[in-house]
């Protein structure tokens, strides 16, 4: 009879022990869903994307430019813009993908 | 022994009762978590309200500005900008929502800065127009830069070049303010 109760206190032990995992990792899986749900913020600027319309129209007057010391003045800034990761697009690359193209329309 | 055997039959049987409870509880507590889970990650909107405030901003420079040149409609006929711009009415923005704010939900502000008089070159320049839009409260948000402000309405501001008819550059600064917050904030 005593070897009975003993078999039943660790029986009834384990399903304690079991109870408490399942509602810790409930609990941990509840803490999880609400900090990722926090996360649902769509970021414009980290989201990959192929234009920058804003970039473009600034390239654009930088071509058309006639004074070549405000051009320079303009390219300048425009670096410090990139270089604080302002632009959403690659600035170097569109820059060369825009004169690569005013040069092949002037030929 | 066969009181015995009959002892341990009953026994296995509340035994098994017990357990069938104890079952039924735990699939309550995992089904009720599951369903709080759910609704947790669900039931929060995204935050698009960034997304929203660049997408106008590209709307206005494309619509202020064209392959670098600024809209002929901002000046007047002798060459100075036109005080009664409408940037509402031509670049065709939209600013009603569902809800029923009176103020607005939305801000969009253009600023012109002349480089070719500015002291202090190109980065700068002398602010010589400035043309905005929707509700100017919503403004004062941009100020209080915080996280923990989820709640306030989303800023962004950006600037591009652009050259008037007589070549002279201009520096425009747009600022895009979208409050929406009981769409986008839970």
């Amino acid at each position: 009879m005593i070897n009975n109760k003993k078999g039943q206190t660790s029986e009834a032990m384990t399903w304690i022990v079991a109870t408490l995992i399942i509602i810790v990792l409930l609990g941990i899986s509840l803490y999880a869903a609400s900090f990722l749900s926090k996360s649902k913020v769509v970021n414009y600027k980290t989201e990959e994307r192929s234009q920058d319309i804003v970039m473009e129209e600034s390239l654009f007057s930088y071509f058309l430019v006639q004074d070549s010391v405000l051009q320079k003045k303009i390219f300048e800034n425009l670096e410090k813009m990139d270089r604080e990761e302002k632009f959403y697009e690659d600035f170097n690359s569109k820059f060369q993908q825009i004169k690569f193209n005013l040069e092949k329309y002037e030929k | 022994m066969k009181k015995n055997n009959k002892m341990i039959i009953k026994n296995k049987l509340g035994a098994e009762k017990i357990i069938s409870i104890y079952w039924f509880a735990i699939l309550i507590i995992i089904a009720g978590a599951v369903v709080a889970m759910v609704s947790l990650f669900y039931g929060t909107p995204y935050d698009v309200r960034d997304a929203e405030a660049n997408i106008l901003i590209n709307k206005v420079s494309n619509c202020l500005s064209e392959n670098g040149k600024l809209n002929k409609e901002l000046f007047n006929e002798d060459k100075k900008f036109n005080e009664n711009y409408n940037l509402k009415e031509k670049c065709n923005l939209i600013f009603e929502t569902e809800f029923e704010n009176e103020r607005g939900e939305y801000f969009l502000e253009a600023d012109f800065y002349d480089l070719n008089d500015g002291p202090s070159g190109v980065s700068s320049g002398v602010k010589v127009f400035s043309i905005s839009e929707g509700n100017s409260n919503l403004y004062a948000d941009c100020k209080i830069e915080n996280e923990k402000y989820n709640k306030l309405s989303r800023c962004v501001d950006r600037e591009f070049y652009s050259l008037d008819s007589s070549n002279n550059i201009f520096k425009i600064k747009i600022t895009s303010v979208v409050r929406k917050t009981e769409k986008n904030v839970k």
